[in-house]
């Protein structure tokens, strides 16, 4: 079966048709209600255009899965050596499934956690508890955070400016990374687990951060290795 | 006419590509070139000095992208002993591909310059250290 130009409601799968899925060749993507989708992945049918179709196949057959929390609404990838697919909520409650190639899934989890310029933190990384964490980030207090002083108005400082708290995370069989930061109009941390249920809360920048990000899929096995 | 060095550490063809827009581009030695949405490598880029205050700033013009371009960072640097504005933009083609480019404008020589340093996002972990690197040894001279 192939999308053809324009929008497609069809689908078919092992010589059934999967009914409702939408295929949109042009934006490389099929979208349908979540059943409709998952009945659609249950077949083998791959439309136009191939990285539509190679995406297909990542979904059908993921080497690595990733996960981003923090944002409206969650984000999963399927990813496979060649191609992924990027699982969005497209309204209405359909979901969609959108083709992308390593570096193109790269770019789109960039833009999703809206990486950009700020300030370069200063100083060095501070240690929290992990049971601590939570409060930290939902009452954005450093209180009571086990922190001196100085440390604990840095964080404060941080935590009054806070645009976001993302996390991404890939998975392959036997094998798990992540990246998480604290972004702040006042610059970005990154949250690294340490031994002894503690964090480790560190400035970085948002070049460091674009490097850490581009090397998530060689961290689980996938791509090259930094 | 202001020349330029670099070492290309090995990573990189010796001998320069020119490009439409006339920077010379130092691509990946064989071995390491992988296909990708790109041409990997370094770029210079040498064009003569604007006359105007404007044409000068070397921060508005690091700072002006384009519509499928997001500026991830950008700091005050030096290069060639001078000091200069380093980006570090994404060129976005949908789901298609996702290109770096990590820039460096500077004044040197009675020139302007801009040092590019490009690879597919997807090799970046493995490229941008060796390019940073090569992209460190450049040195300009009237």
């Amino acid at each position: 079966m192939s999308g053809g130009a324009g929008h497609d409601r069809t689908g078919a799968s092992d010589g059934a048709p999967a009914r409702g899925v939408v295929v949109d060749p042009e934006r490389a993507e099929v979208r349908g209600s979540p059943e409709a989708i998952r009945a659609f992945l249950a077949g083998a049918d791959e439309p136009d255009p191939p990285l539509l179709a190679a995406g297909l196949r990542a979904a059908r057959a993921p080497l690595a899965r990733f996960r981003v929390s923090g944002l409206k609404e969650p984000l999963e990838a399927l990813v496979d050596g060649h191609a992924a697919v990027l699982v969005l909520p497209a309204g209405g409650g359909e979901t969609a499934l959108r083709a992308c190639t390593p570096s193109g899934l790269l770019g789109l989890l960039v833009r999703a956690v809206g990486l950009c310029p700020r300030p370069r933190a200063a100083g060095g990384p501070v240690v929290v508890d992990v049971a601590r964490m939570a409060r930290i980030v939902t009452e954005r207090t450093a209180a009571d955070a086990g922190l001196d002083e100085r440390d604990e108005e840095r964080l404060q400082a941080h935590l009054d400016a806070l645009a976001g708290h993302w996390r991404i995370e890939g998975h392959a069989p036997g094998i798990g990374w992540y990246l998480e930061v604290l972004d702040s109009e006042l610059g970005l941390w990154t949250v690294e687990d340490r031994p002894e249920k503690h964090l480790t809360l560190t400035p970085t920048d948002a070049t460091a951060v674009l490097d850490e990000l581009a090397a998530l899929p060689g961290h689980v096995g996938l791509g090259p290795q930094a | 006419m202001a020349v330029y060095r670099l070492d290309p550490l090995g990573i990189l063809e010796t001998e320069p590509v020119v490009l439409d827009d006339g920077s010379a581009l130092h691509e990946l030695v064989e071995p390491l070139r992988a296909p990708g949405a790109s041409r990997a490598g370094l770029s210079v880029l040498a064009e003569p000095v604007p006359e105007d205050e404007e044409g000068r700033d070397l921060t508005a013009a690091a700072l002006a992208i384009g519509p499928d371009e997001l500026l991830i960072d950008w700091e005050a640097a030096e290069l060639a002993g001078e000091p200069a504005v380093r980006t570090l933009v994404l060129v976005q083609l949908g789901g298609v591909a996702t290109v770096v480019l990590e820039q460096w404008r500077l004044l040197a020589a009675g020139e302007r310059w801009i040092v590019t340093a490009t690879a597919d996002l997807a090799l970046w972990p493995r490229l941008a250290p060796g390019l940073r690197a090569a992209a460190a040894t450049l040195e300009v001279e009237a």
